[in-house]
């Protein structure tokens, strides 16, 4: 159950390398360690307070001061101010926690990125020897379930669903990690054996039917910037061999422009320049490949194999 | 009075300015439209519109135009210094280099004029 009050009590914890105050538990994230190598950057307060009529307009919207508000029917308003140090929440009656965290790290997540001089890039990530590989692509591509199976062979999980990527040394983009946790569907959850780490969620407008968010425990829950070594584009699982092909640079950028994480809003407060800016330096930065690969849970394996060998990682203690 | 003509990479100045053209042609002047950001990915020039988000994608001598009219010139001089740069006749160039500056005024991207000559 969640409530008004205005005094962030919970945390501090560590999201993207920024420090956050929260006014309810966000149990995703982990504890705030200041001695992390993160460059000092404003915190963030999470409030949970009534909004003005005029900042819950449904869907989003940004005003002429450069607050940017967004109300999801049923589950919350949000709103973030100009400097993206506050985000005000209020939400509906008898929401689900776990929906409006989901929404606090996808879309307003977002916002924060972009707004904090970072790239969002929808995909998950893991850490194959000490450098980050995103799976990017489509909703129901894959790309969570591919990320668990190599969290299962022990590669921390960085990130799922927004990845967020640091250009400010354009020709070396750091991904920085969020938390290790994934959200999957049934038969995902079931194969990889996750049951005890499941929370089960109603997903919202039933876009991924009926998800569970697990908790993907490694031997090292990775708190620090991590080069990015590739990012893989996930089409609809086709063919039955495992195989990856080079995207060349309109293509890779193109690529990369699809799956901005909401970059529409991006566009919308008037980030024009800083988003081209960033999907080119990415493209041009980091190889994008296309991978082929079999479709069954049982194939999985196969497919994390592949990768191990492609960046010389071998597998891991859980 | 005025030169025509401004000399390889002289700025595009108003009292230069005739009349706006709606075709590229050997005796034009041509000038970046506003609004147009450019990075280089590989060997593709991409370039985006920022209101509409339209964007344009060149290789080759293409990518190489478009940075040349950082300062507004002539098609002339865009022909002298491509021809210097590919070690070629400047004629040689100027058919491809009017081929092109039409894909870049139908895409809004440049604008044409021809100089005054008072």
């Amino acid at each position: 159950m969640i409530s008004l009050n205005n005094a962030p009590q919970y945390g501090p914890y560590t999201l993207c390398g920024w420090r956050v105050e929260s006014a309810f538990q966000l149990p995703e994230l982990t504890a705030w360690s200041g001695a992390q190598g993160w460059n000092a950057e404003a915190a963030i307060r999470i409030e949970l307070r009534e909004l003005s009529p005029d900042d819950t307009v449904a869907g989003f919207c940004a005003d002429g001061e450069g607050c940017v508000s967004l109300r999801v029917q049923g589950v919350a308003g949000f709103r973030i101010n100009p400097l993206a140090d506050r985000v005000t929440i209020q939400p509906e009656e008898g929401v689900n926690p776990l929906l409006l965290r989901g929404y606090l790290f996808g879309s307003v997540l977002a916002i924060l990125c972009y707004r904090r001089g970072l790239f969002p890039l929808h995909g998950s990530c893991v850490l194959l020897d000490g450098e980050a590989i995103v799976f990017s692509g489509a909703s129901g591509a894959g790309k969570s379930t591919l990320a668990t199976a190599l969290a299962r062979r022990g590669h921390p999980l960085l990130c799922d669903d927004v990845c967020a990527i640091d250009l400010s040394n354009p020709r070396k983009p750091m991904l920085r990690p969020s938390f290790p946790r994934v959200k999957l569907l049934p038969d995902a959850i079931e194969w990889f054996q996750l049951g005890a780490a499941v929370t089960y969620s109603p997903a919202a407008h039933g876009a991924k039917g009926h998800f569970g968010v697990a908790g993907v425990q490694t031997f090292e829950v990775v708190q620090r910037p991590v080069p990015l070594a590739a990012i893989y584009a996930l089409n609809t699982p086709a063919g039955d061999s495992v195989r990856r092909s080079l995207h060349g640079g309109i293509s890779a950028f193109a690529f990369v422009e699809s799956q901005a994480h909401r970059g529409w809003m991006c566009r919308n407060i008037g980030l024009h320049n800083q988003l081209f800016g960033h999907i080119a330096a990415l493209a041009a930065a980091v190889p994008v490949y296309r991978l082929d690969r079999p479709c069954a849970l049982d194939r999985m394996d196969e497919v994390a194999r592949f990768l191990e060998a492609a960046h010389n990682a071998v597998p891991m203690p859980i | 009075m005025q030169s025509p003509c401004p000399s390889d990479g002289d700025h595009f100045s108003d009292h230069a300015i005739r009349e706006r053209m709606f075709t590229v042609t050997g005796n034009s002047f041509i000038a970046r439209r506003e609004g147009w950001i450019a990075a280089w990915v590989e060997d593709n020039l991409i370039m985006m519109h920022a209101e509409s988000s339209f964007y344009l994608s060149f290789t080759g001598s293409g990518g190489r135009i478009w940075e040349l009219l950082k300062s507004p010139r002539s098609v002339s001089d865009l022909c002298k210094a491509l021809g210097r740069e590919f070690d070629i006749e400047p004629e040689a160039v100027r058919p491809e280099v009017l081929a092109f500056l039409d894909r870049l005024l139908l895409r809004k991207a440049i604008d044409v004029y021809i100089p005054s000559l008072e």
